[in-house]
């Protein structure tokens, strides 16, 4: 009979004793190791000479719309209001904390101050294009690898191969995609693929008249990109997600979508 | 001016609040909600014939083959509107010959196949085989040859083969009730896999639109 | 014993996956797989792609005076093409091709406009309040806009 009590007590406390393991080790690892979006994306998977990202610096923006109209021009996208590769949002935060968001074509004609100057608590823009993700979530549900992360980190289309089934469109968390109205295929930033290759910078950086957009390549430690991120506080559009975002922003507030 | 970009410029008149430009043109219409629609009605009338076959309630015995011609016909209609929703149609073969596995539509290629193949056309071959057999001694002309081609070359309708036509049939019939439910349910899971609609991603939402 | 239905099916089925087999080798394009599921071939026709911007060291090439001007102003960060729009066409046939000149107030208001989201230190002018009716390059030179 002690004997029996004895094991009993001794398997409970074995029992409570790997509980507690499990439990603080859990604890332990999340406060340990956070989650760093940052570093998250910017090793490259693969053994490449480039991994390309883009960094936004939100306190430099100005909301001309330069670069969603640059981008239009340089990659023949339609003029319509409702198809672009970069477009640019003005964030209003109200003084009773409601969020006004706002992008007539894409910022492309301006932007009219809507909400007047003793209401807002605060305001600015944030220009959105394709972040180029490392982990995709539309280069996992292309049903036919038409679309996908290049070896240099840029999240491109094969227009020769693209079926038009819109999943990617569906599954881009970003809004970046959207189906070329006489393409008829799905059409997306290229970060300029064709001018980055040949020593050009993104039509969209060229063309912003305050700097504010830093095309870099995250492998080279001494491009701008990279000094851009150690010198600001930059984080990327929903972390959340697990995307491996590769578009930076500086002074991104939490309200931003 | 395209019809289209007219229509999008009466939604955007209606759109409240904000939503990404992009994502002004609704995607996926009429035509994919069409699929989980007719999907739907396969796997319904293949339930209602593996009662008969599985459960033996005979009192749908009179509706057993024409629910069972009836999920063959729907199946082979189901891709119709999935195949012209897309902006490149004949580009479709590319899902069966490069399926990206990460992709929950490709796989559903196979999903498709799987039913089709090994569930309906299975069971409904060894349902006929016996009536192929007499059809194409009897008929004559295009027909006769017709039969001949779905006998598959199998003549022998000794008591014997026929009881393995019904046993072989009620094999298919119980693969075939958890696949009804895969091929139905999937659609649930292709909507749900997308990361950019939380709604959806739930573990549960394949069992809710199954 | 096997009974002769399930025979046949299986050379019926083993027709199929064989032929869909030899199918899907014709058809899946060549480059297809090599740096993963995707053509890699197509990476090379995305970054063959036309450019249609210039860049300013092209256009100092003719419009020197212009870029000299521009440099002194407060205005010397900011590209050519970022007003006068995407100029390599331009630069190729100069005569037949010429690139935007905006002017009105509109367009200098995509930037100068008073809004409260823009940083504190961009020049801003309520457009409202400012010489209404007056377009701006009547005081102000765009390549350099300060008033003298």
């Amino acid at each position: 009979m002690m004997m029996k009590t004895e094991k009993k007590d001794k398997s409970r406390r074995e029992f409570l004793k790997k509980v507690a393991t499990v439990v603080v080790g859990t604890a332990a690892a999340s406060v340990i190791k956070p989650f760093n979006a940052i570093v998250y994306a910017t090793a490259p998977k693969k053994d490449s000479e480039h991994w390309y990202g883009m960094g936004i610096d939100l306190d430099k923006c100005i909301g001309c719309g330069r670069c969603a109209d640059a981008c239009k021009q340089e990659n023949g996208v339609p003029r319509e209001p409702f198809f672009f590769r970069t477009w640019v949002e003005q964030y209003t935060i109200k003084e009773n904390g409601e969020v006004v968001v706002e992008s007539p074509n894409g910022g492309i004609d301006g932007f009219k101050q809507s909400v007047p100057d003793n209401e807002i608590f605060k305001s600015f823009f944030v220009p959105k294009m394709c972040n180029h993700c490392a982990h995709s979530p539309c280069v996992q549900v292309c049903p036919v690898g038409a679309t996908y992360e290049s070896p240099d980190g840029v999240v491109l289309v094969d227009d020769t191969y693209c079926i038009g089934c819109r999943y990617c469109v569906q599954a881009c968390p970003y809004g970046c995609r959207y189906i070329h109205p006489e393409r008829h295929v799905v059409d997306k930033c290229t970060l300029c693929y064709h001018r980055i290759k040949k020593g050009l910078r993104p039509a969209c950086e060229d063309a912003c008249p305050r700097k504010a957009k830093i095309f870099g390549d995250l492998r080279d430690k001494n491009s701008e990109l990279v000094k851009f991120l150690k010198e600001h506080t930059c984080l990327v559009l929903r972390p959340h997600l697990n995307t491996g975002a590769k578009v930076y922003y500086n002074s991104l507030s939490t309200e931003v979508r | 001016m395209d019809p289209l970009i007219q229509n999008l410029y009466n939604v955007l008149t209606q759109v409240q609040g904000y939503i990404y430009p992009n994502e002004v043109e609704l995607h996926w219409s009429l035509l994919i909600v069409l699929y989980p629609y007719i999907t739907g009605l396969v796997a319904g009338a293949f339930i209602l014939a593996s009662l008969e076959r599985v459960f033996r309630v005979k009192e749908v015995r009179p509706t057993y083959e024409l629910s069972l011609i009836t999920a063959l016909a729907l199946l082979l209609t189901a891709t119709l509107p999935l195949v012209s929703h897309l902006t490149k149609p004949f580009r479709a073969y590319e899902i069966m010959i490069t399926p990206h596995p990460t992709s929950a539509m490709a796989i559903f290629g196979f999903v498709y196949l799987w039913y089709l193949m090994v569930v309906l056309l299975l069971e409904i071959w060894f349902d006929y085989r016996r009536d192929f057999v007499i059809w194409s001694q009897e008929k004559t002309g295009i027909m006769k040859w017709v039969y001949k081609i779905l006998t598959l070359g199998v003549m022998d309708v000794s008591p014997e083969t026929l009881k393995w036509d019904e046993r072989l049939g009620r094999i298919v019939t119980i693969i075939g009730i958890p696949s009804a439910f895969l091929l139905h349910g999937y659609v649930g899971f292709i909507f749900g896999s997308i990361k950019a609609f939380a709604g959806g991603s739930g573990s549960d939402t394949p069992l809710l639109r199954s | 014993m096997i009974p002769p239905q399930i025979k046949r099916l299986a050379i019926a089925f083993t027709l199929f996956i064989g032929l869909f087999i030899a199918v899907r080798y014709f058809l899946v394009p060549k480059s297809f797989g090599k740096l993963g599921h995707y053509r890699a071939d197509s990476i090379e026709e995305v970054a063959a792609l036309p450019t249609h911007y210039a860049g300013q060291s092209i256009c100092a090439g003719c419009h020197e005076e212009i870029l000299k001007t521009k440099l002194k102003g407060s205005h010397a960060k900011i590209e050519c093409e970022t007003c006068h729009g995407a100029a390599l066409k331009h630069t190729e046939d100069p005569m037949a091709v010429k690139p935007t000149k905006p002017k009105g107030r509109a367009f200098c208001g995509l930037c100068h406009s008073k809004n409260a989201a823009r940083p504190k230190n961009m020049p801003q002018v309520d457009f409202e309040q400012h010489n209404a009716g007056m377009d701006c390059y009547l005081c102000h030179v765009a390549h350099n806009p300060r008033i003298k």
